[in-house]
Formats: C-alpha cells, sequence, structure tokens
C-alpha cells in the first residue's frame, strides 16, 4: 500500500461499500423474518381453525413448521455472511484464496442482481490464484467491478466472474459486457474508487472490445519485495 | 374484496394469500411483475399489494404499468425497512405505505381503507 495515499477519499469509498453491503444483507435478514412472520401467523390461523372444530390436514403443520426451519437456516448464512463480511476489515493483508473470495462477493451481490435483471456467475479458475493483499479493499474493488459491469451487461445478461494469475499478482476478469470503454467511469458516488486503486497499485481497464472487464491487483509481497530487493 | 398480492418471495406471499382467505378475503397472488400483469389483464381487483423491491421490476414500476390496465385499482406497498428512499418513493406514489413483517389486520384494514377513498 501507497504510504502517501489519499486515506480520506479511501475512508469514504470504504464506508460508503460497507454501508452498501450491510443495506443489502439487513434487507435480506429482514425478509427471512418477513416470511417467518407470515409461516407463524399460518400455523396460529391453522390452530384457531381446528379449535373451532373445522377439520384440518395435520401434515400441514409439519410441512409449514419445516418451511421456518428452512427459512431460519437462509437467515443463518446471511448471518454468517455478515459477521464474515464484518470482520474483513480485522486484518490489513492476508493471503487470499481468489476464487473463494470473489464467490463470497457474488454472494454478497446475488440480490443486486436480480434486482438490474442480471445473473452472476463464476468460471472456474484452471488452478488456485492466492494474493496477498486486504481483504476487504479486495472485497471492495471486486463489489465495485461487479457494480460496473452489472451497468454494461450485455443481451444474455449474465456477469461471468473469473479469476487469474498475472506476473504481479491476481486478475479478475468480468465478462458478457457490451460497449465499455475506456477510462472506466463510476458513478458519482463512487467517486473515491480510484484513490483505493491507487493505493493498492490496481486498475481497471476494459479488453479492446469492450466485452470485459479486467481488475489487476498487484501482490503486495512482491510488491514489497520488489521495492527492498 | 378482491385483492392482487405480489411479492417475489413465494413463501411468503403464498401464506398471506391463504390468511386472508380464511379472512373472506379474496387474494390472488403473483412473484412476478409480468405474471402480475396478466392476471390483471384476466380479473378485475380492488386492491393490489405491491412488494417496493423485486427483481426485474419495481413495484413502483409495475404500478405504473397496472394502471393503465386497471385505472381503479388501489396499491398498497410493502418494504422491508421503510427506507427515507422507499418512503418517499412510496408516499408519493401509493395510497398506502406498509412495513414488513407485516400484520396482517393491520394489511386489512389498510386495505378497507383505501378502498373506500
Amino acid at each position: 500500500m501507497k504510504a502517501d495515499a489519499d486515506w480520506q477519499a479511501i475512508a469514504q469509498e470504504e464506508t460508503r461499500f460497507f454501508g452498501n453491503v450491510s443495506a443489502a444483507i439487513s434487507h435480506e435478514i429482514n425478509n427471512r423474518i418477513a416470511v417467518i412472520n407470515e409461516k407463524a401467523g399460518l400455523l396460529t390461523d391453522l390452530s384457531m381453525m381446528m379449535a373451532q372444530g373445522r377439520e384440518i390436514d395435520i401434515g400441514r403443520f409439519e410441512v409449514q413448521s419445516k418451511k421456518i426451519v428452512e427459512q431460519v437456516r437462509l437467515a443463518k448464512q446471511t448471518v454468517r455472511n455478515l459477521n464474515r463480511f464484518a470482520h474483513s476489515v480485522d486484518v490489513q493483508h492476508t493471503r487470499i484464496e481468489a476464487a473463494e473470495l470473489v464467490e463470497f462477493v457474488v454472494s454478497l451481490y446475488a440480490r443486486k442482481a436480480a434486482t438490474a435483471e442480471a445473473t452472476l456467475s463464476i468460471s472456474e479458475s484452471p488452478e488456485p490464484v492466492t494474493i496477498t493483499s486486504s481483504p476487504f479493499f479486495l472485497e471492495t474493488l471486486i463489489g465495485r467491478g461487479i457494480d460496473v459491469a452489472l451497468s454494461r451487461i450485455d443481451e444474455a445478461k449474465t456477469v461471468v466472474i473469473g479469476v487469474e494469475a498475472t506476473r504481479e499478482g491476481l486478475a479478475v476478469r468480468f465478462g458478457g459486457l457490451a460497449g465499455l470503454t475506456e477510462p472506466i467511469e463510476f458513478p458519482e458516488e463512487n467517486q473515491d474508487v480510484p484513490a483505493l486503486l491507487e493505493c493498492l497499485g490496481a486498475r481497471y481497464r476494459s479488453e479492446p472490445d469492450g466485452t470485459a472487464l479486467l481488475l489487476e491487483i498487484p501482490d503486495h509481497e512482491r510488491m514489497s519485495h520488489g521495492r527492498t530487493a | 374484496m378482491k385483492v392482487l398480492l405480489v411479492d417475489d418471495e413465494e413463501e411468503l406471499v403464498t401464506a398471506l394469500a391463504e390468511r386472508l382467505s380464511f379472512r373472506g378475503i379474496d387474494a390472488d397472488w403473483s412473484t412476478s411483475g409480468s405474471h402480475a400483469l396478466e392476471l390483471a389483464q384476466a380479473h378485475a381487483y380492488d386492491v393490489a399489494v405491491l412488494d417496493v423491491k423485486m427483481p426485474n421490476i419495481s413495484g413502483i414500476e409495475l404500478k405504473k404499468r397496472l394502471e393503465k390496465t386497471r385505472p381503479d385499482m388501489k396499491y398498497i406497498f410493502l418494504t422491508g425497512h421503510g427506507s427515507e428512499e422507499d418512503f418517499w418513493a412510496g408516499s408519493a406514489e401509493a395510497s398506502q405505505y406498509l412495513v414488513k413483517p407485516l400484520d396482517i389486520e393491520t394489511l386489512i384494514e389498510t386495505m378497507r381503507q383505501v378502498v373506500q377513498k
């Protein structure tokens, strides 16, 4: 990381990303609560009808109870994601398995993609790619890459995301786009993204035909060794 | 009263429709905007209850399209959080605006109020 980075701009962008993801996750948790609330209400209704002498198939109670258990499972998964996301700020640098991190960010963005009528698909990497970097910064840049990709998605409506090793570190490829041009433009609320890129020595670029966005991130460990060599 | 419920959470909308039917309210349901538009073409509803945030088409956009088919139908919006953004969108567009999780008696009372307006 660059010592003379614009930390104020970086903090603003990080706070914004944290807020965006937290809001999406809280919405998801509330959806699970709303379904559980309705299922519990339905069970109460069925019980009352039974108490009043109406004939109710007893199997319905079991079916609805199982559905509540499934909603609890989904909510727990969402809470686990939130917990992992919150703890990603704990370490400044660590060894990261890139494909696994991409999969995690994709899971955080699933609903946003669905709202944009899009699907996020992960293309399997031929070999594991690891990088030493900041997990939270990487999550932010992958997330903002998905934001750009969703705004430039082609008619197939699927962003295909893959990782590959590069000489300097890692490249994340967001394919399935159309008409992407350079310089890569961010929405007004994300104008501090370049400060974060500069801090990590990373960059976004477009494939020449405009069908894919590439996020290139150098390995912090290699950068440090390069400086000391 | 005939009601159209639209929410992409199938487990929520089916349970809600059944609970309304127990209370004498005829409720059709849909998990997508396109299917909701088909239902509104085929049937007349007194009120549509629309989730604000849905994939493919938002509740606010769906209302605009439904109004072309059923100009007299009333609308209630549902939202997850009652965020400021949702509130202003909802308050400008809908007859009423309710926050999930729902209280079914409040929903029924709200439906009656908007239909009587």
